[in-house]
């Protein structure tokens, strides 16, 4: 093959195409791009005085006010109180929920037996948990783990029973008839044959017992994120709020984009075992 | 030496629908020999796949006997590799993890395994394909690996459920060929599902017609067609067209009885 002279095709992309195309390719662009109207929309807004300062502050103000709490220590320290509340709670909820979930889901009689407990514990909202868990644990972090835990135990368990059930019967006839006994069919077929459904019982469990917390430390609260939301309205700070709002949303997506994507990406991804989400790939 | 005997096989169940006990194998005895290629054919929902799931362990019957090397087969096992028309492959296996499956089920040591594995591999064609993932392979290869994960456990008989009906018809004529060839030259024991005359007639050495159900076997029919095979001068030789002819015409006679039946 000659590769002399100049590649054509190359030569005459339209630049306005190249543009979108660095657009739609660059991680940044794609990741901020969706939040710079939303930001201008909301600085308009500010800056338009429709509202009172009391009510409704502009992102300048809040951007200062982020730089203030930073600067005083107020912010990273409730952040961590957060977030460690948050890995105690999720560690527990896997621990608990991901063995009783297969537990639940590998005899017929278990599933019979323990699916309309399950329904009925699941509809008890997490909140609703907090006044008895407040007697029991006092204004304590076992108290906040527990309602995170609850959040999560429960639709874990539905997501593993539901992936389990996914399974092809042929998979694990295939698995049987080319020698594997009943356990090395779970380890090597169950498992990861219910592990689409299982990433998103993660996810949503995790979604839920984020907002546990935040609603946990609301109430319960003695520091964290949702008692610094909480807090600054006692004192009628709005910035403080708003900016715990934004935080809220931040470290969500940035779970999301550095924990749960990239594991997915990975395994079911990889596999072909889902569509992949994002479109343009 | 006899790799497989079925003895009076019957099975009945209870219909989900009307609660009615069907009796979908009436009584079916055959033999496989070892080193022999048996195609089972019979009209639709006669329960040549029920035959397979019973040989297989997957369902169990309702009387009668399968012995694999004289022994009396109770459940799955690695003596019986089977070979499913949805492929059945593990989408989270690479192609080499796939084929050295029950290999490693076995407890075969790794580099021994993979070994083995990418000869198997590369005799139906895969070579070079280790490394990717099922769902990367078109759905022809997708089945020569399902093959090759039977082959490298040498079953003392391969059973194949219909393997290539989801496949399109060009490529089928390709693998029916290529498993022809792998049949030849390492002469593994082979019990066939398939509702295709001419590929029933081109692969096996004999072919078991089944009745309507509840089923019987009809006739066996022996195929004394000259190997190596290959389709264009096989298909075209005049013994092969009789003896398409004659299943065709039994299986035929079956359909006349059933209209007879319902008259």
């Amino acid at each position: 093959m000659t590769t002399t002279g100049a590649r054509p095709g190359h030569a005459k992309i339209n630049p306005m195409r190249r543009l979108r195309r660095w657009l739609g390719d660059n991680a940044v662009v794609r990741t901020l791009g969706p939040f710079v109207p939303l930001l201008l929309f909301w600085w308009l807004l500010a800056e338009s005085n429709a509202f009172p300062d009391a009510f409704f502050v502009g992102p300048d103000t809040v951007l200062g006010e982020f730089g203030d709490l930073i600067r005083k220590g107020i912010l990273p320290g409730y952040l961590s109180d957060s977030i460690t509340r948050l890995l105690y709670g999720v560690g527990f909820g896997l621990l608990i929920g991901l063995p009783l979930g297969f537990l639940v889901a590998s005899s017929f009689w278990a599933r019979r037996l323990t699916w309309p407990l399950l329904l009925f514990f699941q509809a008890i909202a997490d909140i609703a948990w907090l006044p008895i868990v407040i007697v029991w644990f006092g204004f304590s972090l076992t108290a906040v783990t527990f309602v995170i835990v609850y959040t999560i135990v429960f639709p874990l368990i539905l997501a593993v029973v539901a992936g389990v059930e996914q399974v092809p019967t042929e998979l694990v006839r295939a698995a049987r008839s080319l020698g594997a006994g009943r356990f090395r069919v779970f380890v090597e077929v169950i498992v990861p044959g219910a592990l689409p459904s299982v990433a998103s019982g993660i996810r949503t469990g995790l979604g839920y017992g984020w907002r546990a917390l935040i609603a946990a430390e609301i109430i319960v609260g003695t520091s964290g994120v949702g008692f610094m939301m909480f807090d600054a309205r006692r004192v009628g700070d709005v910035s403080e709020v708003f900016l715990g709002m934004i935080v809220l949303g931040v470290l969500w997506y940035a779970v999301d984009a550095l924990v749960l994507a990239p594991f997915e990406r990975v395994t079911v991804e990889r596999w072909g075992m889902v569509r992949q989400v994002e479109a343009g790939r | 030496m006899t790799a497989l005997e079925i003895r009076d096989l019957t099975k009945n169940y209870v219909d989900a629908y009307t609660g009615d006990e069907v009796t979908a194998i009436g009584d079916v005895s055959f033999t496989v020999d070892e080193g022999e290629f048996v195609s089972i054919l019979g009209p639709s929902g006669c329960g040549k796949t029920t035959v397979l799931n019973i040989i297989a362990g997957f369902v169990e019957q309702t009387a009668g006997t399968v012995t694999v090397g004289g022994d009396e087969v109770t459940g799955p096992g690695p003596d019986r590799g089977v070979v499913f028309q949805s492929h059945a492959l593990f989408p989270w296996k690479t192609v080499l993890g796939n084929a050295a499956f029950g290999l490693r089920m076995k407890g075969v040591p790794a580099k021994e395994r993979e070994a083995r594995a990418r000869e198997y591999l590369s005799l139906v064609g895969l070579a070079g394909f280790e490394r990717k993932y099922p769902h990367e392979l078109s759905g022809g290869m997708q089945q020569r690996l399902g093959v090759a994960r039977v082959l490298v456990n040498e079953p003392a008989v391969m059973l194949m459920d219909e393997p290539f009906a989801s496949i399109d018809a060009q490529t089928r004529r390709k693998l029916q060929e290529d498993l022809t060839r792998v049949f030849e030259l390492r002469r593994p024991t082979v019990f066939f599902v398939t509702h295709d005359i001419d590929e029933a007639v081109f692969l096996s050495d004999r072919v078991i017609v089944l009745s309507h159900r509840p089923s019987v076997v009809r006739e066996i029919v022996t195929v004394d067609l000259p190997r190596p095979r290959d389709w264009r001068t096989t298909t075209e030789l005049p013994a092969f067209r009789r003896l398409a002819n004659r299943i065709t015409a039994l299986l035929g006679e079956e359909e006349a009885d059933d209209a007879r039946t319902a008259a």
